[in-house]
């Protein structure tokens, strides 16, 4: 086994704040304190769902951003 | 023309598309092992989410789904899509460095990673087992799903079983010849027209019913709870399913085994925020289509509910669109079951077969191609009479892949980590999968152990406690 072999274990995280940037953003996909809301956008998409899809697009680009940082 | 002949043709053009791409790609490919399992790693960025897309959304996706999203209403959404997406953190998480291992080390299967990586045989054939154990019924719900379209198209014309015979074997065709080159690039065909076909048939119903708004007011009026998460589903039940996908969908054999095929670890990186970019609107086609099927449909049964997509199509459009529509969900059904067929005979060959006997090589990429055959028959007999609906036979798989997450993760990420704990906290969570499984069929699962959550949570908690208490025990041991 090379030296190279060797050391590609165990993997590691850039840094923390990464982290807390993933479990922030899955904490605020539960959007709990609407839980109950019935409003609507345009007649047919609820709000919560808007909420959910600008959310997950904000994972897009914090995905983005964290591959530019995290080089293994 | 008769609706069966408008069927069949266009059927015919599809599966003659298929089998062009399946036979183009195995004409630029190598009659060899490496090439057969993991296309000589050698698949682009783009090409590679494509190929994971397709892979991930089956025959589910497109009826299950929807099926689903009718009974449930819009929390379905919510349910699916955040996890989903964080998918993508996952291919960055476990698919850059599974490459990594994977290239340097020669690795092509899941298992193979296992055992290399552990140094133990025991754990690798115990998470082989467990990978095919539980792909095998997620098998049968394609071809089962395959047949549901078929039946409904052409108003019981034609037998779904036979004809996810026909289409099983023309996927054989295209996967003995090629394996995973033809695998991926036939994704590629069958992801374009499950993508474009989806939404056209979202247009279609939705134009048919008098657009967005209209169908978005009367559903309003008449099923105001399918609109709310409040009465249908709970926080913790939403937070499971948010957890689940980004830890199951890695330990899928076909996924799993795409983290190989990439041909540098940038095309990870783009299919990881690919993923999160596609998602949220892909999976509002679904379930804009289950959702309003309560319009013209409000009484269907459970089991029916999973065919409400081409219900909507013949009630809406004409049939030679409602066929061509669900063209792609035999293109969502092809796509997952090739590639599952193809992961399946490379772990019964490469970590069973290979790891007791002596076979050269080229017996290897010979015996991948006969047990192609093989499994794809077993996954035809299971999907003769599936044991309930498409949601609850593929949750059974779910949570039992699942187990295998905490054993992944911490190979690849925690230098103490010792194989006799991971074995222990794969066998405690299969365990504990089974009396899940059979204290649901009794009198239900206990509260006190799933404190409201869906039942794979606790179960992975408690195999990740076992594997890191087990590894701090064990490593203590081994310094005195």
């Amino acid at each position: 086994m090379t030296g190279t072999e060797r050391e590609l274990r165990p993997f590691r995280l850039p840094s923390l704040r990464w982290t807390g940037i993933f479990v922030l953003l899955t904490l605020l996909s539960l959007d709990i304190w609407a839980w109950d809301s019935k409003a609507v956008i345009g007649g047919w998409l609820p709000v919560w769902v808007f909420h959910l899809l600008v959310l997950q697009f904000v994972l897009a680009f914090a995905l983005w951003r964290f591959t530019q940082e995290w080089k293994p | 023309m008769s609706p069966t002949l408008i069927v069949l043709a266009v059927l015919t053009l599809y599966l003659a598309g298929s089998l062009w791409v399946g036979w183009r790609s195995w004409r630029q490919g190598a009659a060899t092992l490496d090439d057969y399992f993991v296309a000589s790693r050698r698949i682009s960025p783009l090409v590679l989410f494509c190929t994971l897309a397709a892979t991930n959304f089956s025959a589910f996706f497109f009826l299950g789904f929807a099926g689903a999203s009718y009974r449930l209403g819009w929390p379905f959404y919510g349910l699916m899509a955040f996890g989903t997406s964080l998918v993508g953190l996952s291919i960055l998480l476990l698919g850059v460095p599974i490459y990594k291992l994977g290239k340097a080390k020669g690795y092509l299967t899941p298992p193979e990673l296992i055992t290399g990586e552990s140094g133990s045989q025991m754990l690798g054939w115990l998470y082989g087992a467990v990978l095919v154990i539980f792909t095998l019924p997620y098998l049968a719900v394609q071809p089962y799903g395959a047949g549901l379209v078929l039946e409904s198209l052409t108003d019981g014309g034609i037998d779904g079983f036979h004809g996810a015979v026909l289409l099983t074997g023309v996927m054989l065709i295209y996967i003995w010849l090629g394996g995973m080159r033809s695998s991926v690039w036939t994704d590629l065909l069958q992801g374009g027209l499950m993508l474009g076909l989806m939404l056209t048939a979202v247009l279609v119903v939705m134009q048919g019913l008098g657009g967005f708004g209209t169908v978005g007011g009367d559903l309003a009026a008449a099923h105001p709870q399918k609109f709310m998460r409040e009465g249908a589903v709970t926080w913790q039940v939403w937070l499971s399913y948010t957890l689940l996908w980004p830890m199951v969908v890695p330990m899928f054999p076909q996924l799993f085994s795409r983290f190989y095929i990439a041909e540098s670890d940038k095309a990870l990186r783009t299919a990881a925020w690919l993923y999160p970019t596609i998602v949220p609107l892909l999976f509002l086609a679904p379930v804009l289509l289950g959702v309003s099927g309560n319009l013209d449909f409000p009484e269907l049964a459970k089991a029916e509910s999973d065919s409400i997509v081409p219900i909507l199509l013949l009630e809406h459009a004409p049939l030679w669109l409602a066929a061509l529509v669900m063209t792609g969900a035999l293109a969502a059904f092809m796509s997952t079951a090739d590639s599952q067929l193809l992961a399946m005979s490379s772990i019964l060959t490469r970590d069973i077969a290979a790891s007791i006997t002596e076979l050269k090589e080229d017996e290897q990429y010979s015996l991948g191609r006969w047990l192609v055959v093989a499994l794809a028959i077993v996954g035809l007999a299971l999907a003769y009479d599936p044991p309930d609906t498409i949601f609850n036979v593929v949750s059974q798989a779910f949570t039992g892949l699942a187990v295998l997450f905490p054993t992944t993760v911490a190979l690849l990420w925690w230098r103490h980590t010792r194989s006799e704990a991971c074995i222990a906290s794969i066998l405690t969570g299969e365990t504990l999968v089974a009396w899940t499984y059979l204290a649901a069929q009794g009198g239900g699962i206990p509260e006190w152990f799933t404190q409201g959550f869906h039942p794979s949570m606790p179960i992975i908690f408690l195999s990740a406690v076992i594997l890191i208490v087990g590894s701090l025990l064990l490593g203590k041991d081994s310094e005195t």
